[in-house]
């Protein structure tokens, strides 16, 4: 049996603002390459208006048709997180082929399907089964919140 | 990861600030109601928000909330004496009512009308369940009274308590929509707490330990899911309602009571964690009851005689590393609630979102934070009436459900996650 901890930084009582000072301040590593794919038109206005922000190491790229998903697998295997964007413009053959693209790639899949309730639910179902974390909102921004907030 | 800018504008909740300004326009609950028992019973001390009150309850039965300190020279009314429709100050005898009027000062001349003049700030405080509720904002702005459906449901079918943590609400309150937590940190919960046990969807929780999420906003917040692998086919979704700014719900299992919580900022490195248990359609049973009163399920042991949670900061949460290597708690660290406040108190009192690394499963935090921020901006430029101000946003249930792949849980949140008198809650 240990002995029990007395100093005030070997404890749970250490969780005070005066022992915070004491943390361990280095920089957090940024996220190496990020993707943002828009899966439709909709949804590459969005990717426009969130690269004017975005850092350099968010790649924006468009791929609104199964053909055009095909080419994407180079960058996926890339990256440390994809984001895909989608409205209700959607094709549910765009969704699947990226989902195949994406498949095994040990990738995290996230996706923001953005549009009115009722307008977005197809597309919120064709992301479904392709990722890992889907968001759905009427707000376009929520792209650039979500690259800043995973220091995308 | 937030800028330091916006943390502090999350995180700070005192008067003046954007985030207090956006507290101040919902009813929040300050009190459980057997703080103030009887007619005439000893005041309480309340700080919300960074200020400092009494609550009392006068000799008629009525409820006041009214700024701490005497406007004669500013002794604490908590040594005051409670009696004939007042609480009277013990230093010099002046006497206020539940509206802060001061009624009554001995040394002034008879007929004198000077306490007319004097008069504390004082906060609306009301009854609605098990819960004493104040309106900190601007009269003019004071909104319908809370509709949650555990405080109208009958007495028999509900249970609140409440306990201090010792960090800011907004990291307390973000463990409350982050479900990815629960298969590791409370794992051991869904097998042996008497109201978690016995549910189908345990067997989903702890066979799927990378669920599906989604977020979705909702009128007065977000709904924050979690879909397992269910049998063939289907998807067991855990449902977590927000409303804004602090009421979130647990999704149910099987037929035990449903239950959630308020996280409520007492200054900024202090919270109340308000958590509430209750069943739709039955009374509680002695058991059920028996258990949330001895700590189990989400609420906690108190040191006797406080509202302070019996394993703290202070005893290291009397963390049982024996225990842990049995497997019968993850962490070390007994029952749900204390887990929780465990490591979000371990974060420091306001834990330094600039140096967060966030994953894309904490997409609902991300999404929140954005709307709470967004909402006090518009409320501090436009006047804007925040979501969750609504009663209507209050009548909102958490759900399990078994649903195929292709069905979106937001096709059945219209028929399952409103709040229906008699209708029985949707759990697995």
């Amino acid at each position: 049996m240990g002995k029990r901890p007395i100093l005030a930084s070997s404890c749970a009582a250490a969780a005070s603002a005066a022992e915070a000072r004491y943390r361990i301040d280095r920089p957090i590593e940024e996220t190496r390459r990020t993707t943002v794919i828009a899966l439709d038109g909709g949804a590459a206005k969005i990717n426009a208006g969130a690269a004017r922000s975005a850092s350099e190491r968010v790649r924006f790229v468009t791929a609104a048709s199964p053909t055009a998903c095909g080419e994407t697998r180079p960058l996926v295997e890339d990256s440390d997180l994809v984001i895909l964007v989608a409205t209700s413009e959607l094709q549910s053959s765009t969704a699947s082929s990226l989902g195949r693209v994406c498949e095994n790639t040990g990738v995290p899949v996230f996706g923001l399907v953005v549009g009115r309730p009722l307008e977005r639910a197809s597309a919120v179902s064709a992301l479904r089964g392709q990722t890992n974390m889907l968001v759905a909102s009427e707000t376009p921004s929520d792209l650039a919140d979500i690259l800043s907030d995973l220091r995308a | 990861m937030l800028t330091h800018a916006n943390n502090e504008l999350l995180t700070r909740t005192g008067p003046g600030t954007a985030m207090g300004d956006l507290f101040r326009r919902y009813w929040l609950p300050a009190l459980l109601s057997e703080e103030l028992p009887e007619n005439d019973c000893p005041p309480v001390r309340v700080k919300l928000l960074s200020e400092r009150m009494i609550a009392f309850r006068d000799s008629e039965g009525r409820y006041g909330l009214i700024d701490e300190f005497c406007a004669h020279r500013g002794a604490s009314l908590w040594f005051g004496r409670n009696e004939l429709g007042g609480l009277r100050c013990a230093y010099h005898g002046f006497k206020f009512d539940v509206t802060g009027q001061c009624v009554e000062i001995p040394s002034e001349p008879e007929g004198s009308t000077f306490c007319n003049r004097v008069k504390l700030t004082a906060y609306p405080l009301v009854k609605v369940g098990d819960v004493l509720w104040t309106y900190m904002g601007p009269p003019e702005h004071k909104p319908p009274l809370p509709e949650f459906e555990f405080v109208t449901v009958a007495p028999e079918q509900t249970y609140t308590s409440k306990r201090w943590q010792e960090c800011n609400w907004l990291q307390a309150f973000e463990g409350g929509i982050d479900s990815s937590h629960v298969s590791f940190l409370h794992s051991a919960g869904l097998r042996h707490d008497p109201l978690f046990k016995g549910s189908k969807g345990n067997e989903y929780n702890l066979k799927d330990l990378r669920p599906h999420f989604e977020v979705v906003e909702n009128d007065g917040g977000l709904f924050v899911a979690a879909g397992r692998n269910a049998d063939e086919g289907h998807y067991y979704w855990r449902v977590t309602p927000w409303v804004m700014p602090n009421f979130t719900m647990v999704p149910p299992r099987a037929d035990h009571p449903v239950h959630g919580h308020l996280w409520v900022p007492i200054d900024d490195e202090n919270c109340w964690v308000f958590t509430f248990d209750y069943h739709p359609t039955r009374p509680l049973t002695d058991a059920e009851r028996q258990a949330m009163i001895d700590g189990h399920g989400v609420h906690c042991e108190y040191v006797p005689g406080t509202y302070r949670p019996l394993a703290n900061k202070d005893n290291d949460y009397l963390i049982d590393r024996e225990a842990q290597r049995r497997g019968e708690t993850f962490s070390g660290v007994k029952g749900i609630a204390i887990q929780d406040a465990s490591v979000q108190e371990s974060m420091g009192p306001i834990v330094d979102r600039t140096k967060e690394r966030l994953v894309a499963t904490d997409a609902g935090i991300v999404k929140a934070r954005h709307m709470l921020r967004n909402a006090a901006l518009a409320l501090r430029e436009n006047g804007a009436v925040p979501p969750g101000v609504d009663p209507a946003h209050h009548r909102v249930r958490s759900f399990a459900i078994v649903l195929p792949r292709d069905q979106a849980f937001t096709e059945v949140t219209d028929e399952v996650a409103v709040a229906r008198p008699g209708v029985a809650h949707v759990s697995v």
